[in-house]
């Protein structure tokens, strides 16, 4: 135990030591042989984490190629004033309205994270009716080509009668809707 | 807030629980106009409060909601929330006025009030029952919604405070207990291997925390792009698939190294008998070991308690609580020993 515990698995003796640089911040983690093998930093390979949520979306500002502050481009929230700075120290954002003004930075850091830049879980109520209904269409237009595809078209006839009901349906909907 | 007693997911039983403690979901949501909790002025939080006040006072009382202020919770009661899950450290540091936490008579529900999140609302229940527990918070969720606007976009699904966890904004754990895995060296590489799935593993207390007693949580780090139900269900296979890893493992200890596993339990079990102090830190080390040996049947069961409820018993604040008083870490250390000691089935 003299070299402490693993930071990754927090088991295993750690006994590798991998640094990090950004923006000039040097971060270092101490790991075990396992686990510095499979985030691919052994032997000695430095690799690219976010380490801190804050550093994560270090670079990604265009002009912010190199180390200093001073190239960074700021952008702010309209509604709460929160900044790029802001975002970049704390990983955080300031307020929903913020996600108009930093959504397109995000998109590559969510690719990394989550695979995915949208949205397939649960639908709100209050806000969903016309998103259920959209959902519903893609769905049944997807059904419908398989169907076609596989030249079953009595089946093809049936979708095909269920997305006319459900056009209709989110046409009158779509008067008070939300958004 | 239940005054005394343990929580429903400690003292309660459900599938796997030989190595799946607990199984938790959480969902973060936020309200439509107001700024996150980083950035909230104080007027602010005391109306959103008032509004999630006025949500919970309007819900169906079956669900046997009620909200405590964090301002009129002594700090003992606050470490307890935490010791017990319903709430993080970070909520119930510096307490406001506005900050409050949510729970039923039964402790599986909590929802946390202007922590990260203007709210983060969980329930939590023994084994392994993730399917059970997301219906039970998506249900609460949709009867929040009744007073509640959520902060949602069509396409980044619901807003939060960290875009990391757009999307579902859902956390879905399991709290596992894996003492042959650590033991045969093998929580290593199976933790490793996890990581490379999306799924992030964290000791008994969260971040940082390392794995006391060999208690792990291990939760999804996905929240965007796929069901809920896809993601409880991935997470469900993943705690299953470790779970079989951990019994082989316990049977593989069981028939390789019998006589150091028995040395082993047995001398943990002889500690816990007759030590008259005990830190906490020596009592969940002990009390892990312990369980091992009920696991392999060397030893008899806990009377009358499960394991989750025998290390939560020996956490310092919940033992304060249950002795109704103020102790320090002597009288505790004391009083600790004496507890377990009474759960204890001599042969
Ligand atoms: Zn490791
Ligand atoms: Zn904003």
């Amino acid at each position: 135990m003299n070299g402490g515990t693993c930071e990754r698995c927090g088991v295993e003796p750690a006994v590798v030591y991998v640094a990090h640089v950004v923006n000039g911040q040097k971060t270092e983690r101490r790991l075990c042989e396992a686990c510095a093998k499979a985030e691919g930093a052994w032997p000695g390979v430095a690799v690219n984490w976010p380490l801190q949520l804050g550093q994560l979306f270090g670079g990604m500002v265009p002009g912010q190629a190199s180390k200093t502050e001073t190239n960074l481009v700021q952008m702010q929230c309209a509604r709460c004033g929160w900044t790029t700075a802001h975002l970049q120290q704390t990983g955080q954002l300031g307020c929903d309205a913020c996600y108009e003004t930093f959504g397109p930075l995000l998109e590559p850091t969510l690719r990394r994270i989550h695979g995915a830049v949208e949205h397939g879980g649960k639908i709100p109520h209050r806000v969903g009716g016309v998103l259920r209904a959209e959902r519903q269409l893609l769905q049944l237009r997807a059904d419908l080509r398989e169907a076609i595809q596989q030249e079953e078209f009595e089946r093809a006839a049936e979708i095909r009668d269920k997305i006319r009901v459900l056009e209709h349906a989110s046409m009158g909907e779509g008067a008070d809707a939300h958004e | 807030m239940s005054d005394s007693g343990l929580s429903l997911w400690m003292t309660g039983t459900g599938p796997d629980q030989d190595v799946v403690l607990a199984s938790r979901v959480r969902l973060a949501r936020n309200i439509q106009g107001y700024s996150f909790p980083n950035s909230l002025p104080a007027e602010q939080g005391e109306k959103l409060t008032a509004a999630v006040e006025d949500a919970i006072g309007h819900i169906e009382p079956s669900w046997n909601l009620s909200l405590s202020r964090l301002t009129d919770v002594s700090a003992l009661d606050r470490q307890v929330l935490v010791e017990k899950h319903l709430a993080s450290p970070l909520l119930v540091a510096d307490p406001i006025r506005f900050e409050g936490v949510v729970t039923d008579d039964r402790e599986s529900i909590s929802i946390m009030v202007l922590e990260e999140d203007h709210l983060r609302m969980q329930v939590l229940l023994p084994g392994l029952q993730l399917d059970e527990a997301w219906g039970v918070v998506n249900r609460l969720d949709d009867s929040l919604e009744n007073r509640l606007t959520w902060a949602f976009d069509k396409k980044l699904g619901y807003l939060t405070t960290y875009p990391t966890n757009l999307g579902t904004a859902m956390r879905a754990s399991v709290m596992m207990h894996l003492p042959a895995l650590v033991l045969t060296r093998q929580a290593g590489p199976v933790f490793g291997a996890l990581a490379q799935m999306g799924v992030v593993v964290r000791g008994l207390y969260g971040e940082g925390s390392e794995g006391e007693g060999h208690i792990f949580q291990i939760s999804n780090q996905v929240s965007l792009g796929r069901s809920e139900e896809e993601l409880v269900h991935g997470l469900s296979m993943v705690a299953q698939q470790v779970a079989g890893r951990e019994r082989q493992a316990r049977e593989l200890l069981g028939r390789n190294s019998e006589s150091a596993i028995r040395d082993r339990v047995g001398r943990a079990f002889g500690i816990l008998a007759y030590a008259r102090i005990l830190t906490s830190e020596e009592a969940i080390r002990l009390l892990s070991d312990v369980k091992l040996g009920q696991d392999l049947t060397y030893l008899p069961p806990f009377s009358s308690a499960t394991f989750s409820e025998m290390v939560s018993m020996t956490r310092p604040g919940i033992l304060q609580q249950m002795a109704g008083q103020d102790l320090d870490a002597a009288q505790r250390d004391m009083l600790r020993a004496e507890v377990i000691q009474r759960h204890l089935t001599r042969t």
